[in-house]
C-alpha cells in the first residue's frame, strides 16, 4: 500500500514539474508581448501626452494584463512616493522584486532594465527612442520563445509524467 | 494724487487681509514647498522659521546653490545657511520635475518651473545649445525659488476708472519699468472683470488671458495656480501673438489679457481683436508713456489708437503705486502729474 502511495507521489511530483515548466514556456511569450503592449503605451503617454512618469506609469498599468500590470503599478506607486531617487533607481529596484514572479529569463530582465537609462532624465526624443529600442529587442525574444514554446512545452508536460513512471520502474 | 497700493487689500470676493500664496489651496507657502525640496533640506528650513517666524512673511526668495550655502532672501537682505551638496539639487529636481524632464522641456528651455501654489522656480548650469537656440539646462545647478503672492483687492480702485458710461471694459495697457506691480495688478484686474463687480454695477464677463511665461495664472499642468477669476481662460506657455487669435477664434472671450506686449508680431493679433470688438487688456515695460513710441510694435498699437486707457505705475522703488491714469489721447485723467 505505501509503495502504491509514493509510486504516486513520484508520478504527481514529476507530473506538476512537469507541467509547471510547460505553463512558464507557454507564459513566456505572453508576458513579452504584454510587456512590449506596455512599453507602447509608454510611449503614447510620454510622447504624446508629455504625461508625467509616475501618472504615465499608473495609465500604463491600467492597460496591460497581469502581471505585467503589477511591474508598471509598483513603478508609479514608488515614483508618487519617492523623496527625490532617480526614476532609474525606482525602475531597477521594482525590476528586481517583480522579475522572480514572473515567468521571464534573468536575460529578458536585463533588457527591460535598460529601460532605467535616463528615465524620466533625458529628453523626450531619446525617451523614445530607446523605448522603442527595447521593445523591437522584446519582439524578437518573443518570437524565439514562441519557437521554444512549440518545440519544448509538449516535451515538458509529457516528459514528466514519463519520467515520473520511469523512476517508479527503477525503484519498483 | 497718485493712486496708492491697498495696504490691507480686500475687493468684493477678494481675500481680505494682505498677501497669500496661491490659490486655489490658502495654505502656507512652506507647506507647498518643503515637500519639493530634498528631505535633507527641510529641516534646515524648518529650524530658521522656527527661530525667525517673521520669514513666514517676508521671505520673498529661497536660493539653492550647488556647494553653497543655502540663502532665504527677503526683501533686502539674506539669511545664509548650511551648504547644499550636488545630491540635494538632483533630489529637490527630482520632487519638483516629478521625474519627468520630458514633460518640462519648454520649462527647462525658458529656465523656469512652476510649482503648485504658483511658486516659480529660476534654473541655472550649463546650457546646453543645439541650433544656436538654447535646448536644455544641464546638469541644472542653481535653483532659486521665488514664494509666490497674490494680492487680491490691488485694482479695486483702478477697477472702475476703466470702465466706459455702459459699464465696458476700455482697452487698456499698464506701463511700468520691472518690478513695478504690473503683473500683479493685471491678475487682479483679469479677477475682477472675470469675477465681476457688483456694488459698481459690473457683472463679469469671459476673459481670455496667454500667460506666455506663467507669471500670471501660475498654471501647474495646466491648472491656474492664482485666482483669475471663474470666467476665465488660460492659454498656458503659449506665444502672446498665437494664442491671442487662438482664443479669439475658439473661445469667444469678452476681454482678452496678455502680460508684455510690444513686438511687432503681436500688432497683428491685437489689431484683430480691435476689429472684433475685443477690448485687450496688456502690459508694457516703461517709465512713462512717451516710452512706448520708442517701441516699433508699441507705436504701431499707438497710431492704431488700441488701447483708450493707459495706466501708468512707479518703479520698483514703490511697487505697486499708481502714476496716472491716462486716455487714449494721452490726457491724464487721474494722478500726480501729466506725462506727455
Amino acid at each position: 500500500m505505501l509503495k502504491i502511495l509514493g509510486a504516486l507521489l513520484v508520478l504527481g511530483a514529476c507530473g506538476l514539474l512537469g507541467w509547471l515548466r510547460a505553463k512558464d514556456l507557454h507564459s513566456r511569450p505572453r508576458q513579452l508581448a504584454g510587456l512590449q503592449g506596455a512599453l507602447g503605451l509608454l510611449a503614447t503617454e510620454i510622447g504624446y501626452g508629455s504625461t508625467p512618469l509616475p501618472q504615465a506609469m499608473a495609465n500604463v498599468s491600467q492597460g496591460v494584463a497581469s502581471p505585467v500590470d503589477r511591474l508598471f503599478c509598483q513603478v508609479a506607486e514608488k515614483l508618487a512616493r519617492s523623496q527625490g531617487d532617480p526614476a532609474a533607481a525606482v525602475w531597477r529596484d521594482c525590476l528586481t522584486t517583480w522579475l522572480p514572479g514572473s515567468a521571464l529569463h534573468p536575460s529578458d530582465g536585463e533588457e527591460l532594465g535598460r529601460l532605467a537609462l535616463g528615465l524620466g532624465e533625458a529628453p523626450r526624443d531619446d525617451q523614445l527612442l530607446r523605448i522603442h529600442e527595447i521593445k523591437n529587442r522584446l519582439a524578437g525574444r518573443e518570437e524565439a520563445a514562441r519557437d521554444q514554446c512549440q518545440k519544448l512545452a509538449r516535451v515538458w508536460s509529457y516528459g514528466g509524467v514519463l519520467t515520473g513512471l520511469l523512476i517508479i520502474l527503477l525503484v519498483w | 494724487m497718485p493712486l496708492g497700493w491697498p495696504k490691507n487689500p480686500s475687493s468684493n470676493g477678494g481675500q481680505a487681509g494682505g498677501p497669500v500664496s496661491g490659490a486655489g489651496e490658502k495654505r502656507p507657502w512652506t507647506e507647498q514647498i518643503l515637500p519639493f525640496m530634498a528631505p535633507g533640506l527641510r529641516p534646515v528650513l524648518t529650524g530658521l522659521l522656527t527661530r525667525q517666524p517673521e520669514l513666514m512673511t517676508t521671505a520673498t526668495e529661497i536660493r539653492l546653490r550647488t556647494g553653497r550655502p543655502l540663502a532665504v532672501c527677503t526683501g533686502g537682505t539674506d539669511c545664509l545657511l548650511g551648504r547644499v551638496t550636488t545630491a540635494e539639487i538632483t533630489k529637490t529636481l527630482h520632487l519638483m520635475s516629478g521625474c519627468s524632464v520630458y514633460a518640462l522641456e519648454e520649462e527647462f528651455r525658458q529656465g523656469f518651473l512652476t510649482l503648485p501654489g504658483g511658486h516659480r522656480v529660476g534654473l541655472a548650469g550649463r546650457v546646453v545649445l543645439a541650433a544656436g537656440q538654447v535646448k536644455t539646462i544641464h546638469p541644472v545647478s542653481a535653483l532659486n525659488i521665488r514664494i509666490a503672492r497674490e494680492y487680491p483687492g490691488v485694482a479695486d480702485q483702478l477697477f472702475p476708472q476703466l470702465l466706459d458710461q455702459e459699464g465696458k471694459i476700455y482697452a487698456t495697457l499698464l506701463i511700468s519699468p520691472p518690478g513695478g506691480g504690473k503683473t500683479t495688478l493685471l491678475r487682479d484686474l483679469v479677477r475682477q472683470v472675470s469675477k465681476g463687480r457688483v456694488e459698481i454695477g459690473f457683472r463679469g464677463v469671459s476673459v481670455g488671458l496667454v500667460d506666455e511665461r506663467s507669471e500670471i495664472a501660475a498654471c501647474y499642468r495646466g491648472v491656474p495656480q492664482n485666482d483669475v477669476g471663474p470666467r476665465t481662460d488660460v492659454l498656458d506657455g503659449c506665444p502672446k501673438s498665437q494664442g491671442l487669435l487662438r482664443l479669439l477664434r475658439a473661445l469667444g472671450p469678452g476681454v482678452l489679457a496678455t502680460d508684455e506686449i510690444g513686438r511687432l508680431e503681436d500688432v497683428a493679433a491685437v489689431e484683430e481683436a480691435l476689429h472684433c470688438g475685443v477690448p485687450v487688456i496688456a502690459t508694457a515695460h516703461g517709465y512713462a508713456l512717451g516710452d512706448l513710441a520708442k517701441r516699433p510694435g508699441l507705436r504701431v498699437m499707438l497710431e492704431m489708437q488700441a488701447f483708450q486707457r493707459f495706466v501708468v505705475l512707479k518703479g520698483r522703488h514703490r511697487p505697486g503705486t499708481i502714476e496716472g491714469v491716462f486716455d487714449g489721447a494721452g490726457r491724464l485723467l487721474k494722478g500726480g502729474q501729466r506725462w506727455c
